[in-house]
C-alpha cells in the first residue's frame, strides 16, 4: 500500500504537530534583517540573503527589528529560538492564573468545553519542550496546571461518550490533538451503531 | 535580553555579494511561476494568481480532506501545477545560494564557527531548506494518499460512470494517476488471474461479481462519519452565500444539512466541530465551506 | 468438509496482515502453493456434484426439494472457495505493494529483499518487479523534485546538532565540508547524516 495503514484512518501525533507548526506566533527577534531606508533610495541590495519561503509568510522576516515584536509561523520561531535568534512571545492562555480559569470553567460546566485554542494542547508541548525560559510562569508548574486540564477534559470526553449515537454529534472547543485521538474510538462506535439501526430499520421496512 | 551587537552594526553596513544577484533575477522569475493562469492574466489583474502562502492553506486543506475522506476528491490540477513549479525554482534558488556559501566558507565550517555570526547569516538559507522540506512532505503525503485510495477503488475506477459523478474521471484523476491506475490494475488483475482465475470453472471468472452477498467492487463507504469543522464561505468571496441560514434567536449562521437514512435535519453553525456522515456534508466540503477535520 | 481448506487459507491471509503490520511487509510468509492448488481442485470438483446434480433435478423435474437445496449449497460452496483464494491473494499483493515503496525508499537490505523473494510465488515475483517499476517511473518524471517514496513522517528538526563518537573523516555537504573528528559538535542537516547516525558515528544532541 502506498499510504501505511496506520495513516489510513487517522493522522499521526507527529502530522497533528506538523499542521500546528504552521500556525503564527508572536517573537521577539534578536537581530534586523529590516533593510535601512536610505539604502532603499539607493535601490541597491545589501549583502544579506532575504528570506523567500512557500509555506509561511516571508515578509515579517525581511523586516525584522531587534527586540521588536512581530508574528512569524511557529516552526520558524522554534528554529531562531534554538539557534538563540529570538525569545518567544508566550501566548496569553500559558500562564498559571489562565489556566486555573479553565480549570474553573471546566469544572463549572459539564457539559461543555472551555474555549481554549485549537492548538492548545500541542503548542504547550513544544514550548514547554522548546521554549521553557521564555514562558510566563515556572515550566514544571504550568506543565502541573495543562495535566490537570488535560485529564478534566478526558474525563469529560469519557462522560460523553454515552451520548454517541447514529445520526450526528457537536463538539465544539475540542482541539485538534483531542480529536486525533478521539477519532477511532468515536467513529467506530457511531459507523457500528450506524449499521445497527439501518439494519433494523430495513427489517422494519420488509415487515 | 541578548541582542547580537553585530547584528546592529551589520544592519548599517553591508555590502554586496554575488548572492544577490541570482536572488535579484530569482523575483523577477516570480511572475512565471503562474501555472496555467498565464503571466497575462497577472497583468491585467482578473485573476490574481494566489501567493504562495495562500496556495500552501489550499494543499494544507486538501491534503487533510483527501486524508479523512472515504472517496478520492477531485484533482486540484492548477494548484498541484502552480506548487510543483515553485518547488522546482525554489530549489534552484537554494542551490545557488549555497554555492554562493560554499564559496565564503569553504573549509571552514566548524563547531565554533557555526555557532557564530555564520549562523545568522546562514539563517534564511536554513528555513528555506526546512520551508521546501515541508512542503515537499506534504506534496508527498497527498499524492501518496490518493495512490493508496487509488488502489483500493481500483474496480470501482475501472467502471467509473461519469453521467452521474461530480466531476468526470478524467478531471478527478491527475494525467499521472490515470497512468499509475491504468498500469497498476492491469497487474493486479494479471496476478489474480494467473494464479486463481483462469483455474475457475468459466462462470466463476469474473472478478467484478456484485451479485454475492459480499459486493466484490468496493465503493466508498459513503455514509461513514467524519469529524468536520464548518469555515462557512471564503471571505474573499462577494457573492452572498445562498445556503446560509441565520437563527433568528441566537444570530449564529448556520448551514441546513438533511440526514437522508434517518429523515432528520441538522444545523452546522459557522466555528462548530460535528460528528457527520460524509454524504451529508459532502457538497459543502466540495464547496470548501467546511472541511475535514 | 468443503470449505474447510479455503478456511484455512483465509486464516493465513490474515496471519500474514498481522505480521506484516507488526513487523513490516518484508515479513510476508511463504506463499501457500498446495494449500491455493487444493482449494481450487475442491472447486473442480463441486463443479462436478453440481453438475450430477443438476442432471439428478432435470430427471425428477424438479420436485425435490432437498435436491435443490443440495444444489444451491454447492453452488454457493465453490463461490465461496473462488472468494477465499481471491482474499488470499489480494492481502498478499497489498504486501508486496508496501514492500516495493520500501524498496524505492531505501536501497538498502537487500538481505530482507531476497528473504521476502524466496517467499512469493512465481506471479507475485513478476507482479513485484512490475509494481516496483511503476513507483519508479511515478517517481521521475514531474514528481522527481519531491521524492514520491520517501517520508511520510513530516520534517521536525530539519537541522540538529550532533557530537562525533567515532571519527568519520570528511562528509561534503551543501553547507560545506565537514571533518568528523571524534567529540566534535557541528550543526547539520539532519537528513545529510541520517544514515551516519543509525550506523552510530554521530549523536544527535
Amino acid at each position: 500500500m502506498s499510504l501505511p495503514w496506520k495513516l489510513q484512518e487517522t493522522f499521526s501525533p507527529e502530522e497533528i504537530q506538523f499542521i500546528v507548526e504552521n500556525e503564527p506566533i508572536k517573537i521577539f527577534p534578536r537581530f534586523t534583517t529590516k533593510t535601512p531606508v536610505r539604502d532603499n533610495r539607493r535601490g541597491t541590495s545589501t549583502g544579506q540573503t532575504r528570506w523567500k519561503l512557500l509555506t509561511a509568510k516571508d515578509e515579517s522576516l525581511n523586516n525584522l527589528v531587534a527586540i521588536r515584536t512581530t508574528e512569524v509561523a511557529l516552526w520558524i520561531a522554534l528554529l531562531l529560538k534554538q539557534q538563540g535568534k529570538c525569545s518567544i512571545v508566550a501566548p496569553g492562555w500559558l500562564r498559571l492564573s489562565q489556566l486555573q480559569k479553565y480549570i474553573d470553567y471546566e469544572l463549572k460546566n459539564t457539559g461543555r468545553f472551555s474555549e481554549l485554542p485549537w492548538n492548545w494542547l500541542v503548542v504547550a508541548r513544544l514550548l514547554f519542550s522548546k521554549a521553557a525560559d521564555d514562558l510566563h510562569d515556572p515550566v514544571h508548574l504550568l506543565r502541573e496546571k495543562v495535566q490537570d486540564l488535560r485529564e478534566i477534559r478526558l474525563g469529560k470526553i469519557g462522560q460523553g461518550l454515552k451520548h454517541l449515537n447514529e445520526s450526528h454529534l457537536q463538539l465544539d472547543n475540542l482541539s485538534l490533538l483531542e480529536i486525533n485521538e478521539l477519532r477511532p474510538f468515536v467513529l467506530g462506535v457511531m459507523n457500528k451503531l450506524k449499521d445497527v439501526h439501518s439494519s433494523i430499520s430495513e427489517e422494519q421496512e420488509e415487515e | 535580553m541578548n541582542i547580537d551587537i553585530d547584528d546592529i552594526l551589520a544592519d548599517l553596513d553591508r555590502d554586496t555579494t554575488a548572492v544577490e544577484s541570482s536572488l535579484i533575477s530569482q523575483s523577477h522569475n516570480d511572475t512565471t511561476i503562474l501555472g496555467t493562469d498565464g503571466p497575462e492574466t497577472e497583468k491585467f489583474g482578473h485573476f490574481p494568481v494566489p501567493s504562495p502562502v495562500k496556495d500552501f492553506e489550499r494543499l494544507m486543506t486538501s491534503w487533510r480532506n483527501e486524508r479523512m475522506s472515504p472517496e478520492l476528491l477531485p484533482f486540484p490540477h492548477l494548484l498541484m501545477q502552480r506548487t510543483l513549479r515553485r518547488v522546482q525554482e525554489q530549489l534552484e534558488h537554494i542551490e545557488c545560494l549555497s554555492m554562493g556559501y560554499l564559496e565564503d566558507t569553504a573549509g571552514v565550517s566548524n563547531a565554533a564557527d557555526s555557532r557564530n555570526g555564520a549562523v545568522t547569516s546562514k539563517l534564511p538559507l536554513l528555513a528555506m531548506e526546512a520551508d521546501l522540506e515541508r512542503l515537499k512532505f506534504v506534496l508527498r503525503s497527498f499524492l501518496r494518499c490518493r495512490l493508496a485510495k487509488i488502489d483500493k477503488y481500483s474496480l470501482y475506477l475501472r467502471q467509473f460512470n461519469d453521467a452521474g459523478a461530480a466531476v468526470p474521471l478524467d478531471e478527478l484523476l491527475s494525467r499521472q494517476e490515470l497512468g499509475y491506475h491504468e498500469r497498476h490494475s492491469t497487474m493486479l488483475l494479471k496476478l489474480l488471474n494467473n494464479s486463481i482465475l483462469r483455474h475457475m470453472p468459466p462462470e466463476l471468472q469474473a472478478v467484478d461479481d456484485n451479485e454475492g452477498s459480499v459486493k466484490m467492487v468496493e465503493e466508498p463507504e459513503w455514509s461513514r462519519f467524519v469529524f468536520v469543522y464548518v469555515n462557512g464561505p471564503d471571505r474573499a468571496q462577494r457573492d452572498p452565500d445562498s445556503l446560509l441560514l441565520v437563527n433568528e434567536e441566537t444570530g449564529q449562521q448556520f448551514y441546513s444539512v438533511t440526514i437522508q437514512e434517518l429523515q432528520e435535519e441538522a444545523e452546522l453553525a459557522i466555528g462548530g466541530i460535528y460528528v457527520m456522515r460524509y454524504n451529508v456534508v459532502r457538497d459543502l466540503i466540495l464547496d470548501n465551506k467546511v472541511r475535514l477535520i | 468438509m468443503y470449505c474447510d481448506l479455503s478456511s484455512k487459507l483465509v486464516l493465513e491471509a490474515k496471519r500474514a496482515q498481522q505480521l506484516s503490520r507488526s513487523s513490516g511487509p518484508e515479513q510476508l510468509p511463504i506463499y501457500q502453493d498446495e494449500l491455493v492448488r487444493n482449494v481450487v481442485r475442491e472447486v473442480g470438483q463441486l463443479r462436478k456434484n453440481a453438475e450430477f446434480l443438476r442432471a439428478q433435478q432435470e430427471q425428477s423435474e424438479g420436485g425435490d426439494k432437498v435436491a435443490r437445496c443440495q444444489y444451491f449449497v454447492t453452488l454457493l460452496c465453490m463461490e465461496r472457495n473462488k472468494r477465499c483464494l481471491l482474499a488470499y491473494q489480494k492481502l498478499r499483493s497489498d504486501a508486496l505493494d508496501s514492500i516495493a515503496w520500501n524498496r524505492n525508499a531505501s536501497s538498502s537490505a537487500p538481505g530482507a529483499m531476497q528473504q521476502a523473494g524466496a517467499n512469493l510465488s512465481h506471479y507475485e515475483q513478476e507482479y513485484l518487479k512490475d509494481y516496483t517499476q511503476l513507483i519508479a517511473d511515478m517517481k521521475s518524471g514531474d514528481y522527481t523534485d519531491i521524492d514520491l517514496s520517501g517520508s511520510l513522517t513530516p520534517p521536525s528538526d530539519v537541522f540538529i546538532d550532533v557530537r562525533v563518537l567515532k571519527d568519520a573523516g570528511e562528509i561534503q555537504t551543501e553547507y560545506g565540508v565537514f571533518n568528523l573528528i571524534k567529540d566534535s559538535q557541528f550543526f547539520v542537516r539532519q537528513a545529510d547524516v541520517e544514515r551516519l547516525i543509525q550506523q552510530g558515528y554521530l549523536q544527535k544532541l
